[in-house]
């Protein structure tokens, strides 16, 4: 199963001037308090043309860099560091994390509860606010200070609280896996084409086999393997090159894993550069290309997905920065 | 697989909570009328629905503005005084400055529009809770109409044509036969159709619908929440012009002192027409409806002769009555 190649037409990413038109209409509307919305909205669109060009024609380009500079020691020709964010838990932190995801692979991120894994993702997205460092994509600076900048970069991110984060449960199942891409489905970037909408999303309900009676149906009804689903379709059909998974297969029965982990294989051999945050050893070997181990909000190894082991993972994953006598006896 | 077992199937039939909170309303409307009809003597007559439906014209149009913001997740307790504001505009672009009247009135609108993007601005910029930005709001709007009227009402006598917006009845000069209704009334329908189709037929609908169901969500789908939250506030402030126009052309002159408590009877009706206070479900036809039964059931007890503070008490009971059955509702859904 590849369900990226019926995914990608090349006019998607083109589309989305008009919802801006519609923005520098209603800017210009209510002139009188908006102009930080207006500048906004202009600088967005240059932004994404630019961002585009580059993509196709490179072959096995990085797509996401986020080069470290640890203690002085550079790495990589850019210093980007995601460091001391300020976590959304009392005395978590990202530290000095540097990394980069290539096209097609999967690079996934071991560590245990905690460690900080989540945070750098949030922070890539935009869903925190990141402290210092800086984030590449496509070979560009990127500056992403909101989520609504990440997706337009072509970033998507699966949240492992997929019922607070992931889906609007009141809402239907076309709403929901058409969200990020409604803009693309309002004529004069304001009236929504809601046929369209609803044959889009059944195009994907049958594509990932989403077990639901019909696109309207309320998502908060669906199983969780099938919840899951819906996410991942919006994020296909808003054709993102990078995909941050957030333990993608929590509360999922093992029926449905065998079928995200064969989308996931399939994305990448897509082209998509794919990270995956898990917390199941098993699901991180069997996925990985490469595999970052944090903890304590630092990554403390790289190790080749092939060769990895259990061990190795555990091994780095309890490597604390002061004691590291508590490594050897886990 | 066991993934079709465990999901749980739509429960079907007439009393579902959807259902029931959709029927509700028009249940209670029914009730109500038919109730007064057989009660209350010269209520079920022509010349009364006409003043069911003046009374109840300003207050839907306020409806229409406070159901976009309360679908949203939020609340607008200034959709009153920025009435005001705009009624004074009015008079300051009309009669103050002597600009053409549909000037005046784009004006008049648009300074509504703009006090909400300002109220919307505190909320999404600022993250002020929605409650404390439009209260500072609706008395910041207040003060300014006072002080901009400088505390006496302007008037229109130099533009009588001014009374087309609301008193006069176009239906009946164009059609002899039909009866009287103001335009105002004719207006507050218009303001449904449009504000209903924007709400479910457009992205910035659809957007309004997503903030007050998950905003977090939304938020990490990429869309743009500032933005839209802004806009819902100034599209309230944009309907509550429409208000503003409507009370200064059916009493001839704009009143800075007036504008108080209107919120709350607009906040009153939405929520009586089935929508929900924490946000994500609503309907502007609800909400129209809403505003309705507070009419109709003001005007049936003083027909029967009830005294005016009695009315009140039934008003504030039928507000507590509406919001418990919606969470019995939400219970059960």
């Amino acid at each position: 199963m590849n369900p990226a190649t019926h995914l990608s037409h090349p006019r998607a990413r083109g589309m989305y001037p008009r919802r801006w038109y519609a923005a520098l209409a209603m800017a210009a509307l209510f002139a009188f308090a908006l102009p930080g919305v207006a500048s906004a909205s202009e600088g967005g669109f240059r932004h994404n043309v630019l961002m585009r060009g580059q993509v196709l024609e490179k072959q096995n380009e990085t797509l996401v860099v986020c080069v470290g500079q640890a203690d002085g020691a550079q790495v990589g020709q850019v210093l980007d560091v995601i460091r001391h964010k300020r976590g959304l838990n009392a005395g978590k932190a990202v530290k000095d994390v540097t990394f980069e995801v290539r096209k097609g692979e999967i690079l996934g991120f071991a560590g245990l509860m905690g460690a900080g894994r989540t945070e750098v993702a949030r922070a890539i997205f935009g869903a925190d606010k990141l402290d210092s460092g800086e984030i590449e994509v496509h070979g560009k600076r990127a500056k992403i200070k909101t989520p609504t900048d990440a997706v337009r970069l072509g970033l998507a991110y699966l949240s492992e609280d997929r019922k607070q984060f992931g889906i609007v449960t009141r809402m239907s199942v076309r709403d929901n896996i058409t969200m990020p891409s409604w803009s693309r489905f309002a004529s004069a970037g304001f009236w929504m084409r809601d046929r369209d909408l609803a044959k889009t999303a059944a195009k994907y309900v049958d594509l990932l086999k989403v077990k639901t009676p019909s696109v309207d149906q309320e998502t908060r009804l669906l199983s969780g393997g099938n919840q899951q689903k819906v996410v991942i379709s919006k994020w296909l059909l808003r054709n993102c090159d990078v995909l941050f998974f957030d333990e993608p297969t929590r509360g999922i029965d093992v029926g449905a894993k065998a079928e995200i982990y064969r989308l996931l294989q399939g994305l990448a051999d897509e082209g998509k550069a794919i990270v995956v945050i898990s917390s199941e050893l098993e699901e991180i070997l069997r996925l990985s290309r490469r595999i970052l181990v944090m903890c304590e909000g630092r990554i403390t190894g790289e190790i080749d997905g092939t060769a990895a082991t259990q061990e190795a993972i555990m091994h780095l994953a309890t490597q604390r920065q002061v004691n590291q006598g508590q490594a050897e006896a886990a | 697989m066991s993934i079709a077992a465990t999901a749980p199937a739509e429960r079907k039939g007439l009393f579902t909570a959807a259902t029931l909170q959709k029927i509700l309303p028009f249940a209670v409307l029914l009730i109500l009328f038919s109730f007064f009809s057989i009660f209350a003597p010269y209520f079920f007559q022509g010349s009364n629905f006409i003043a069911i439906m003046v009374a109840t014209y300003v207050n839907g149009v306020l409806a229409c503005a406070c159901t976009f913001v309360i679908i949203s997740g939020g609340i607008d307790l200034s959709v009153g005084t920025l009435m005001t504001f705009t009624a004074v505009m009015s008079g300051v672009f009309i009669t103050n400055l002597g600009l053409p009247m549909p000037i005046g009135i784009v004006g008049a609108l648009l300074s509504g529009a703009a006090a909400g993007a300002l109220s919307g601005t505190f909320i999404a910029k600022m993250k002020l809770p929605p409650f404390i930005a439009t209260l500072g709001m609706m008395q910041m709007a207040r003060g300014s109409s006072l002080l901009i009227a400088q505390e006496k009402p302007i008037y229109f006598t130099e533009t009588p044509s001014y009374t087309f917006i609301a008193y006069d009845s176009t239906l009946n000069y164009l059609f002899p036969a039909l009866p009287k209704i103001p335009n105002g009334v004719i207006l507050m329908f218009l303001v449904a159709i449009i504000s209903a189709l924007v709400l479910n037929r457009t992205i910035f609908g659809r957007y309004v619908f997503a903030l007050g169901s998950n905003e977090e969500a939304a938020r990490l789908s990429g869309m743009n929440v500032d933005f839209w939250k802004i806009c819902t506030y100034a599209f309230s402030g944009l309907i509550c012009g429409v208000a503003g126009l409507l009370i200064s052309s059916r009493l001839q002159q704009a009143r800075p002192d007036l504008g108080f408590g209107y919120e709350l009877e607009a906040i009153a009706a939405t929520v009586i027409g089935g929508t929900s206070l924490s946000g994500g479900r609503g309907s502007i036809l609800g909400s129209i409806i809403g505003a309705f039964i507070l009419s109709v059931l003001l005007n049936g007890l003083r027909i029967m002769g009830a005294p005016e503070d009695y009315k009140i008490v039934v008003t504030g009971a039928v507000i507590i009555l509406a919001v418990w059955v919606d969470s019995l509702l939400r219970k059960r859904a």
